[in-house]
C-alpha cells in the first residue's frame, strides 16, 4: 500500500501546468486591479460573471461528488480525487467572494436604494439590502464549507484505512446533502445574478445555474482525465468505458441545460408580461441575440449532436475537445447573464472580460493542481476501486448492493 | 404510478424473485428524488412570488394558500411534500404495503396538483370580471372515471398478452450468462 | 436466386456462452464468414467475434428524425405565416420559441416511426419461414442452448470438412439444417 500511494501522485506534468497557470492568472489579476482603480464598476462586471464560473466549477465538483457516492458508478470511483481537490478550493473563492461585496452598491441597483427610488424599481426591500445580502452569503460559504469539509475528511479517513464504514457514512451525508446544494446555490443564483435586474423574477433560474454548474464540473474533468490518461501513472487507469460514461453523464446536464433555458424564454416570451420580458428585451433585440444564437448552436446543438455518437464519448481525444469546448461556453453563458444588464445597448466587449476570466481561471487553476497534487489519485482503499479499474464491459447489476 | 402497478401485479404473479426489494428500494429512491424536486419547484414559486413584490403574482399564491381552493393547496402540500419525507427511511422503502400506500398517496397529490393548477389560474383571472367558481359536475367525473378505465384496460390487456417482464434481459442477470474468461484460452 | 443450395448449413449445438463465443472465434479464425449464432440471450462479446457489421438502422431514424424536425417546424411556419395568418395576443406570426415543443414532439415521432419501418425493413420480418426451424432441437435456441450455424453459401463450405471442424469443437450434437 505504501508505494501504491506514492504510485498515484500526479505526474511531474502537472506541477509545469501549475506555475504556468499562476503566473499567467496573477498577471492578469494584477492588470485588472490596476484597472479597477480607474474603472471599478467595469472591472467589478468582469470578475463577476469570472468569479462565477470559478465557483461554479468548484461547487458544480461538490455537488457531481455527492452525486458518484449516491449511484455508486465506476466513473465516480475514478475522478472522485479530481472532483475532491476541484471542491478544496472552496475556501479560497470565499475569500474571492470580497470583493463583490466590497463592490455590492456598484454592481446591484438595489443597493442603492436612492437610484432605484428615483427609477421607480419595485422590489422587496425586505430581502435585497445589503446586511441581509452579506449575511446570506455569510451562510451559503458556510453551509458549502462545512459539507465540503466532512466529504474530504472522511475520505481522508478512508484512505488511511482506520476503520471501515466510511463509504456508508459518505453516502448517508450526499442525499441530504445535494438538497442543501441545491437549495442554498438557489438562493445564490437568485442573490448574485438574478437580482442584477431586481424587478425580474424567473423561477427556474436557480435550476438553470445549478444544470451550468453541474455541467462545467463535468466537463473539467474529463478535461483532467484526458489529459492525466496520457501520461503515468494514471495511463492504465482509465479506460474507454470510463469516458464513455463521463460522455453519458456530460450529455444528461447538456440537455438538462438547454431544457432549463428554453423553458425560461418560452413561458416568458409566451406570458410577454411587463416584469419579466425585460430580461429577454436587450437579449433578443439588440446584438446580445447574436451570442444567443451561439448558445444555443455550440452550448447545445453542437455538443448535443456529436454526444449522441459512442464512437466519440469513448474516445479520449475528441470527448475533451468537446468538453474544452462546453467550458468555453459555459463563460459566455455566464457573461450573457451579467453583461446585458450593464450594456443594455448591443453586444460590447471589455478588455476587461477576457483579461478577468484569465486572471480568476489561471489562478483557479493553479490552486486546484495544488489540491490534487497532495492526494493520490485514486481512492486506493476504496472496495469499489477494484471493479472500477477492472478492464471488462461487465454490466454491474449483479455487483453492488 | 409504476409502484402503484407493480406493486399489486409481482404479488399477484408471483414475482418476488425477479421485482426483488432491491427494485422496490430503488424506485422509492427515484420517487423521493422527483419528489424533492417537485417540492423544489412549490419553493421557488412561493418565494418568488413574494420576492417580486408582483401584485399578481402574490395574489395568486396567496388565493391558493387561503383562497377558497386552500384545500386543494394544502392535500397538495400532505401529498406531494409530507408524504414523499417518508422515502427517507429504508424500511419504509423495502416495505411493499407501506410503499404501495405512499405511491397512492403520491399519485393522488399529483393528480390534486393539476386540479390546483388549472382550476385556480382560471377562476382568477387578470379581471375580476372573469372570476368565478368551480366544481366538476358529472360529466367531469364521468371523464375521469372513464379515462382511468381505459388506461387499466390496456395495461391489463398489454400484461395478458406480452410479457411484463422482457425475458431476454432477465436472462442475462443469471449467473451461466457470464462469459468466462477461459474463452480466451481455449483459442491460444 | 441462382441456385439454391441443398443445405441451409450445419449446426451445432453448444450448453453454455462460454463455448459458443470461442467457438465462433474459432471458426471466424478457419475462414468461414457466413455463419450465425442463436442464443437466448444476447451473449456478450458474440456479436464482435462474428464481426457484426453496424447496420443503416441508425441512419434510418436520423433521417427520419430530420424530416420531423424541418416538417413539424415549417408547417406551423406555414400555417401560422402565409397560409392563414393568425394575430395571437400580438406575437409575431414566426413565432418560434412556441414553435419548438411541436417540432421536438414531431422529431421524436417520426424517428421512432423510421425506427421501426427501417428495423423491419433491415432485417426481413415478419419471416413466417426459415431453415433453421428445420432442426428439431432449435426450440431449445430460445430455452438454455446456444447455437452456431455455418450456412452453406459461405465459399469455405464442404459438407464433409464442416462437420469435422464443427465435430471438433466439442458441441453436444451437429445436425444438418435442409432449406
Amino acid at each position: 500500500m505504501i508505494e501504491a500511494r506514492e504510485l498515484y501522485i500526479a505526474p511531474a506534468a502537472a506541477s509545469r501546468v501549475e506555475r504556468r497557470a499562476l503566473i499567467v492568472g496573477v498577471i492578469g489579476l494584477i492588470l485588472v486591479a490596476v484597472g479597477a482603480i480607474f474603472r471599478p464598476a467595469q472591472f467589478l462586471q468582469s470578475y463577476l460573471f469570472a468569479y462565477q464560473f470559478a465557483l461554479g466549477l468548484a461547487l458544480g465538483s461538490m455537488a457531481i461528488l455527492m452525486l458518484q457516492y449516491l449511484t455508486s458508478g465506476d466513473w465516480g470511483v475514478v475522478i472522485r480525487r479530481t472532483l475532491e481537490a476541484a471542491m478544496r478550493t472552496l475556501p479560497w473563492l470565499a475569500i474571492g467572494f470580497l470583493p463583490i461585496i466590497a463592490g455590492v452598491r456598484e454592481l446591484y441597483v438595489w443597493a442603492r436604494p436612492a437610484e432605484a427610488a428615483a427609477e421607480g424599481l419595485e422590489f422587496r426591500e425586505g430581502y435585497l439590502n445589503v446586511p441581509f445580502f452579506i449575511a446570506r452569503a455569510i451562510i451559503y460559504f458556510a453551509v458549502w464549507l462545512a459539507i465540503a469539509w466532512r466529504l474530504d475528511r472522511w475520505s481522508r479517513e478512508q484512505d488511511r484505512g482506520a476503520a471501515l464504514g466510511w463509504l456508508k457514512r459518505l453516502r448517508r451525508l450526499s442525499g441530504p446533502g445535494l438538497v442543501i446544494y441545491g437549495v442554498t446555490v438557489t438562493f445564490a443564483a437568485f442573490d448574485w445574478l438574478m437580482s442584477l435586474n431586481p424587478e425580474w423574477f424567473s423561477t427556474i433560474f436557480g435550476f438553470l445555474i445549478i444544470a451550468g454548474q453541474a455541467l462545467s464540473a463535468t466537463s473539467l474533468m474529463i478535461l483532467v482525465a484526458a489529459l492525466l490518461s496520457r501520461r503515468e501513472p494514471m495511463a492504465g487507469v482509465f479506460q474507454p468505458r470510463h469516458f464513455h460514461d463521463f460522455g453519458k453523464v456530460m450529455l444528461t446536464f447538456v440537455i438538462l441545460w438547454a431544457y432549463m433555458s428554453f423553458s425560461q424564454l418560452l413561458i416568458i416570451w409566451a406570458g410577454d408580461l411587463p416584469q419579466e420580458i425585460p430580461f429577454y428585451l436587450p437579449r433578443m433585440q439588440s446584438s446580445w441575440r447574436w451570442i444567443g444564437v451561439a448558445l444555443i448552436a455550440l452550448h447545445f446543438g453542437l455538443p448535443f449532436a456529436l454526444l449522441l455518437s459512442r464512437n466519440l464519448k469513448r474516445r479520449a481525444r475528441s470527448l475533451a475537445a468537446l468538453a474544452g469546448l462546453v467550458l468555453v461556453m459555459r463563460v459566455i453563458d455566464l457573461f450573457w447573464l451579467v453583461a446585458p444588464e450593464f450594456r443594455r445597448q448591443g453586444l460590447s466587449v471589455d478588455w476587461f472580460d477576457p483579461v478577468t476570466v484569465i486572471g480568476v481561471c489561471g489562478v483557479w487553476l493553479a490552486l486546484f493542481i495544488r489540491e490534487l497534487k497532495s492526494r493520490p489519485m485514486l481512492p486506493l482503499r476504496d472496495p469499489h476501486l477494484i471493479d472500477a479499474l477492472s478492464a471488462g464491459e461487465q454490466y454491474s447489476v449483479n455487483r453492488r448492493e | 404510478m409504476v409502484l402503484t402497478i407493480a406493486i399489486p401485479l409481482r404479488s399477484y404473479y408471483g414475482l418476488e424473485d425477479l421485482v426483488t426489494l432491491r427494485h422496490l428500494d430503488n424506485c422509492g429512491k427515484l420517487m423521493l428524488v422527483t419528489g424533492l424536486i417537485v417540492d423544489y419547484g412549490y419553493m421557488c414559486e412561493i418565494f418568488l412570488s413574494w420576492y417580486s413584490k408582483d401584485e399578481f403574482e402574490w395574489f395568486m399564491t396567496r388565493n391558493r394558500i387561503f383562497g377558497p381552493y386552500w384545500m386543494v393547496f394544502w392535500s397538495v402540500m400532505l401529498c406531494n411534500v409530507v408524504a414523499t419525507q417518508f422515502l427517507w427511511s429504508r424500511r419504509i422503502r423495502r416495505s411493499p404495503v407501506a410503499l404501495f400506500l405512499l405511491s397512492l398517496v403520491i399519485n393522488t397529490g399529483m393528480w390534486v396538483e393539476r386540479y390546483m393548477i388549472v382550476v385556480t389560474s382560471l377562476t382568477r383571472d387578470f379581471m375580476p370580471s372573469a372570476w368565478g367558481q368551480y366544481a366538476g359536475t358529472i360529466w367531469d367525473y364521468a371523464v375521469f372515471i372513464g379515462t382511468l378505465g381505459f388506461f387499466v384496460m390496456m395495461m391489463f390487456l398489454f400484461v395478458r398478452l406480452l410479457p411484463a417482464i422482457s425475458i431476454s434481459e432477465v436472462r442475462t442477470l443469471l449467473p451461466q450468462a457470464e462469459v468466462k474468461e477461459e474463452a480466451e484460452e481455449v483459442v491460444s | 436466386m441462382s441456385r439454391r443450395p441443398r443445405y441451409y448449413g450445419l449446426m451445432a449445438e453448444f450448453d453454455n456462452p462460454t463455448a459458443i463465443v470461442a467457438a465462433t472465434r474459432r471458426a471466424y479464425a478457419e475462414g468461414y464468414r457466413q455463419m450465425d449464432t442463436y442464443t437466448p440471450f444476447p451473449v456478450e462479446g458474440l456479436a464482435e467475434e462474428l464481426r457484426f457489421h453496424h447496420t443503416r438502422v441508425p441512419l434510418i431514424v436520423l433521417i427520419g428524425g430530420l424530416i420531423g424536425c424541418f416538417g413539424g417546424f415549417f408547417l406551423q411556419l406555414w400555417l401560422a405565416g402565409p397560409y392563414w395568418p393568425l394575430n395571437i395576443g400580438g406575437r409575431p406570426l414566426n413565432s418560434w420559441p412556441a414553435f419548438i415543443p411541436v417540432t421536438f414532439e414531431l422529431t421524436v415521432l417520426c424517428a421512432a416511426i423510421a425506427a421501426l419501418i427501417g428495423m423491419l425493413a433491415l432485417n426481413g420480418l415478419p419471416k413466417p419461414y426459415h431453415p433453421v426451424f428445420n432442426v428439431p432441437r432449435f426450440a431449445l435456441a430460445s430455452q438454455d442452448r446456444f447455437f452456431l450455424c455455418i450456412e452453406a453459401s459461405d465459399p469455405r463450405f464442404d459438407r464433409a470438412r464442416t462437420r469435422d471442424f464443427l465435430e471438433s469443437l466439442s458441441p453436444r450434437e451437429v445436425s444438418d439444417v435442409e432449406s
